[in-house]
């Protein structure tokens, strides 16, 4: 009788251990899914858009010729949209990092305010991208009667990726260690002069990481772009601030919904998302570069 | 100034500490407006992300009122056509509501289970080596631009359904639910191993000494524990879902220019 338990036990225990094997396998492989997707999308966009990129491609003018459309005026947008983004949102993001994790903090009333700031932010974060292009469309483009020029664009932009930045920048400030700015305090140095010298220099390999994780994220943005009515076709190169642009991700829209009347277009637009995605790529990489080379641990 | 240059002439031997401190202050006025001025100047810009919002909320409630001088609220919530451009246009939310709650079940029905699991996998079974190299991987999904899945989810997702499922119309919402799906499955993932991983390791282990299996040990005692984090994250991938554009915007502009 004994035996037969056991025996029954050792087959209710194996059949256990199966279940749990059979599981991880499912686990793993609903992990590998979105891998499997990832690797679907890059090959099938790189067999449709690479055939159609060459120096012609990339430095040529719009077109509404499929052969001779080139993405020059996509490229220079949106180098020119980061040359808006980039200053706006180092300035306003660190310094509001700085505010809150090393002004704000003391006495009743200022920690009230940052943790106001702080669930304001948070809460900005998860606003859909579509409705800062309202509101670029409402101040940016009408109040202030920019029009839909780059300044216009990259400010959008900027306020869009903004709580990405103060997020990081409040943590790579909170990672550098009390000793270091105590021990700048104990030289006699002020708390600016601490921050400026000590600070800022010890949390700038995370704050730059984050700059260009923000920059990635509003380089490939094409919500906000439609409702500012960025076009897409025959406009000259951007020169300027001042000057109405196209950006890359708004060149894909385009082409994208017009490959419905040109089937070409669909190709073009595959090419596009090549460059862009190395784009996307490169940054991370100078990301990841920067944050395993210059960021020391303490 | 002119006590403490005073006091200075006085006692210029020996050496007074807080004369020092008292000249050193005056010395570095320069310093001291800096100190005072750099709190207002960061203040100033700390203030510019709630004027954001200020923003965002006047730009929503003005349009609106605009909006609903022309059109009464009652025929826009319960209108059931929505045809802004037609001779007689009509301004029913009901196709939009319902394309929307459409597309993010979709969305929630495939990243859901996939990004639970795949959180499953990574904070329970997977070495560490293995986690190492596969959560880069599947955070490069949630970094690329919507607009790539958008071309992604009507180039190949519609004609992939249309071919098995020819009925189906090319502005269909299961292509961009399907492919928003994706698009949310490593917020997911990564919120709620997030969750499980601060599940500590004490009760995890106590459930192994008992002799139960990896499985039994993660039903029955991890997920319980970091409900609230998995119920969060699936929240959080709902509103993403809620509120992307592109995917949808792109498939569905592209088939009423078709037809």
């Amino acid at each position: 009788m004994e035996s037969m338990e056991t025996i029954h036990e050792n087959n209710r225990m194996q059949s256990r251990v199966r279940k749990n094997n059979i599981w991880k396998s499912i686990f793993f492989l609903s992990t590998l899914f979105g891998l499997v997707v990832l690797a679907v999308l890059i090959i099938r966009v790189v067999f449709q858009g690479a055939a159609w990129i060459d120096m012609d491609f990339i430095t040529g003018r719009q077109s509404t010729s499929a052969d001779r459309a080139g993405i020059m005026g996509a490229i220079l947008g949106t180098l020119w949209v980061m040359v808006v983004v980039i200053p706006v949102t180092l300035i306003i993001g660190v310094g509001t990092a700085i505010y809150l994790e090393l002004y704000a903090k003391g006495g009743k009333k200022g920690s009230r305010f940052s943790s106001m700031i702080e669930t304001n932010i948070a809460n900005l974060a998860g606003v859909p991208s579509i409705v800062y292009g309202l509101l670029g469309l409402t101040v940016f483009v009408r109040l202030v009667d920019l029009g839909n020029v780059v300044l216009a664009g990259g400010l959008t932009l900027a306020l869009l990726v903004l709580p990405i930045l103060i997020v990081s920048s409040q943590e790579a400030i909170r990672a550098v260690p009390g000793y270091l700015a105590e021990a700048s305090y104990g030289m006699g140095a002020t708390k600016w002069q601490t921050i400026r010298r000590i600070i800022l220099p010890a949390a700038l390999p995370s704050i730059l990481t984050g700059a260009i994780l923000a920059l990635s994220r509003a380089i490939g943005e094409t919500a906000p772009l439609t409702v500012l009515g960025i076009p897409a076709l025959l406009i000259p190169f951007p020169e300027g601030l001042f000057d109405t642009f196209t950006a890359m991700p708004m060149q894909i829209y385009y082409w994208t919904i017009d490959s419905a009347l040109v089937a070409e277009y669909a190709n073009l637009a595959a090419a596009t998302i090549i460059i862009l995605l190395l784009i996307l790529f490169l940054l991370n990489s100078v990301a990841v570069f920067i944050r395993n080379k210059f960021q020391q641990r303490y | 100034m002119a006590t403490n240059s005073n006091s200075n002439g006085k006692a210029n031997n020996a050496v007074n500490v807080s004369q020092l401190i008292a000249q050193n202050k005056n010395k570095k006025s320069f310093n001291n407006y800096i100190e005072k001025l750099v709190p207002t100047f960061l203040f100033l810009i700390a203030s510019i992300t709630v004027l954001t919002t200020i923003g965002i909320l006047y730009t929503l409630i003005s349009e609106a009122v605009h909006f609903f001088m022309e059109v009464p609220i009652w025929e826009f919530f319960t209108g059931t056509e929505l045809k802004p451009l037609s001779q007689d246009p009509q301004f029913g939310i009901l196709p939009l509501l319902n394309g929307t709650i459409f597309s993010s079940l979709i969305a929630i029905l495939v990243a859901g289970p996939i990004g639970l699991m795949s959180a499953i996998y990574l904070s329970e079974y997977a070495s560490d080596r293995v986690r190492r190299i596969l959560k880069p991987l599947l955070e490069i999904l949630a970094g690329i631009p919507t607009i790539v899945y958008g071309f992604f989810a009507f180039t190949f997702v519609t004609p992939i359904i249309r071919a098995v499922w020819p009925s189906v119309d090319a502005t269909n919402i299961l292509s961009p639910g399907l492919v928003m799906g994706v698009m949310i499955i490593p917020m997911i993932a990564s919120l709620s191993e997030d969750a499980m991983n601060s599940v500590p390791n004490g009760i995890r282990e106590g459930s192994l000494a008992m002799g139960t299996t990896k499985l039994e040990t993660t039903f029955k005692v991890v997920i319980p524990a970091a409900f609230s984090g998995i119920m969060a994250s699936f929240v959080l991938g709902i509103s993403r879902a809620i509120g992307e554009t592109m995917i949808v915007n792109d498939s569905i502009y592209r088939g009423s220019i078709r037809r």
